[in-house]
């Protein structure tokens, strides 16, 4: 039996475990609040888990390895604050967000800005998410029918609908239950595809220090912090990936809204944090060693697969090829799913007010809409637009910029105003995009930036001084709402 | 009315990660003698994820 053979042996098994989880907890969905949030019936395990697979991309897995294997320790700032994102998150929103999530009977992260800032605001915030959120999707399924095409040689499209037709299946089937149970899973099997890889890849490069003496020679500016990019960049990279998470992933940020438990919440932190700790330290070694090991590459992004097939058996092979496709299903699944609740109930019943509909009726709406956007992803994916390039590469950026300080002012500042709240976020979003458009014209580049600021910190700065500015000479949010906002008894929350 | 309580340890942690860590990315021409890299990287690249992990724990056990 050759390799490519095992791997698809593995990976079809993986695929049917995917299905059958969608199955099992399509029983359990009995309403709206079940498909799209699960309310009060998920672990802490299963949250946390979620939340970082969620929050993990493909990119995490293929990518990050490519690019710490060309920038060398240059990215290495960045992929700790990747993995500080749950401590950030969950400290900082988490629990304000379960909170009023549970008292103002929010399903998602827009419901939580229509609580605090108004109706407007809901909906602007809504709007920005989803046009953010949608080409994502298209991202990850290209880069998974890519891998696939690449790895296993069924061809492109053939692979694009495989993959995008089991996710939409089991998300459709599931709701919340099955992304999330299939988060845990997928969690598990990316630190089995890591804990497999890593000692061998150490072994052959000679042990630790032999493999940095390796590395030196094969990227000499690479072994230190600076020598492959300007220092603001590495700055910026290290503020950005841990903290801008609390805006610019609203569908992570959406697991805080399953759990009413404040207990389980923080045990939740343990795990994510765990979980990420382990993901992005073994990612960083292993694509070290991938400079050590195979200086001779035609892309970064082959360094996983090439390092696969050149050293482990094909049936671990297929577990680690099984670990990167789930770690782009998981954020699939959950962007799906937070795509269509936020269509169904912030566009649907409250922006054009259908709020008779039955909880049967959402559901079956949910389920709808998820099915449309998955095709839309689909569709899209075959082959992008520009513009839509354009958007993946800045979607995260923007829903940084626009939300984290509007949310965490919402949150925690009584004095933020209805006005500041929508003017921040708006603010925030152009902010980002202009920037975006200025290192465009200075450097003909999307990930070049005028001082090497990102845009995501250019447009939160932006945000954060327009809201306090705004909320200095606007009128006070109504007292009763701040009240209900900021009482903190147990008598109110739960 | 009880108001929310802001977690100001766990802020503060997060503070020193911060600066720390944007101090240590800047230091130039550190000497390699720690398994083949510089100080500053292992410390970031490494020791800074038992960082995080504690500060979790911390947070998770007395919600501060």
């Amino acid at each position: 039996m050759n390799s490519q053979f095992m791997y698809i042996v593995i990976i079809s098994l993986y695929f049917i475990a995917m299905i059958g989880i969608g199955v099992f907890f399509s029983k359990r969905v009995s309403d709206d609040k079940d498909y799209f949030l699960a309310k009060d019936k998920l672990s802490a395990p299963v949250i946390g888990f979620s939340f970082s697979a969620t929050q993990m991309s493909g990119s995490t897995y293929m990518g990050t390895i490519g690019t710490v294997r060309g920038m060398g320790y240059s990215f290495v700032p960045s992929a700790l604050s990747s993995a500080a994102a749950p401590w950030f998150c969950y400290v900082l929103v988490g629990d304000r967000i379960r909170k009023i999530s549970a008292r103002f009977k929010c399903a998602t992260i827009a419901d939580i800005f229509e609580a605090r800032f108004g109706r407007i605001t809901g909906i602007v915030s809504a709007v920005i998410i989803i046009i953010a959120s949608i080409p994502s999707i298209a991202a990850q399924l290209k880069a998974a029918g890519t891998a696939f095409e690449v790895l296993i040689g069924i061809p492109y499209v053939a692979s694009l609908f495989l993959f995008g037709g089991i996710v939409v299946v089991y998300t459709l089937l599931g709701g919340m239950f099955a992304v999330a149970w299939t988060d845990l899973i997928q969690g598990i099997l990316m630190i089995l595809g890591m804990t497999i890889l890593l000692p061998v890849v150490l072994v052959a490069a000679g042990g630790f220090t032999a493999m940095h003496e390796a590395y030196a020679v094969f990227n000499p500016n690479g072994i230190s912090f600076q020598g492959s990019q300007p220092l603001m960049w590495i700055i910026s990279g290290f503020l950005v990936w841990g903290f801008y998470q609390i805006g610019g992933q609203p569908a992570a940020v959406t697991r805080f809204q399953t759990t009413s438990d404040s207990g389980k919440l923080k045990r939740a932190l343990i795990y994510s944090i765990i979980f990420e700790s382990i993901i992005f330290l073994f990612v960083s070694m292993i694509a070290i060693a991938a400079g050590a090991l195979i200086p001779e590459l035609k892309s970064s992004d082959m360094a996983l697969p090439m390092l696969i097939q050149t050293y482990l058996h094909p049936i671990l092979g297929g577990v680690v090829l099984a670990a990167a496709l789930g770690a782009m299903m998981s954020t699939v699944d959950s962007v799906l799913l937070m795509v269509s609740s936020i269509f169904v109930n912030n566009i649907y019943i409250k922006a054009f007010n259908n709020k008779d509909i039955s909880h049967e009726k959402v559901t079956s709406l949910g389920r709808t809409i998820t099915v449309i956007i998955g095709v839309a992803g689909l569709l899209i994916a075959i082959k992008p637009p520009d513009a839509i390039l354009w958007i993946i590469t800045m979607g995260f950026s923007i829903m940084a910029a626009a939300f984290t300080f509007p949310l965490l002012l919402g949150l925690w500042w009584s004095k933020a105003t209805d006005k500041a709240g929508l003017i921040g976020i708006i603010s925030g979003a152009v902010a980002a995009v202009v920037w975006y458009v200025l290192g465009f014209i200075k450097y003909h580049s999307l990930s070049v930036f005028i001082g090497g600021i990102w845009p995501a910190v250019f447009g939160s700065l932006i945000s954060l001084i327009v809201v306090i500015l705004v909320s200095k000479i606007t009128e006070e949010t109504n007292k009763d709402t701040i009240a209900l906002f900021f009482d903190d008894s147990d008598e109110v929350g739960a | 009315m009880k108001k929310p309580e802001f977690p100001k340890v766990s802020l503060m942690l997060m503070i020193i990660f911060t600066v720390v860590g944007c101090i240590l990315v800047s230091i130039p021409n550190l000497p390699r003698n720690i398994f083949g890299i510089d100080i500053a990287v292992f410390t970031v690249g490494y020791l800074g994820y038992i960082y995080l992990i504690l500060a979790c724990m911390y947070y998770a056990k007395t919600g501060k």
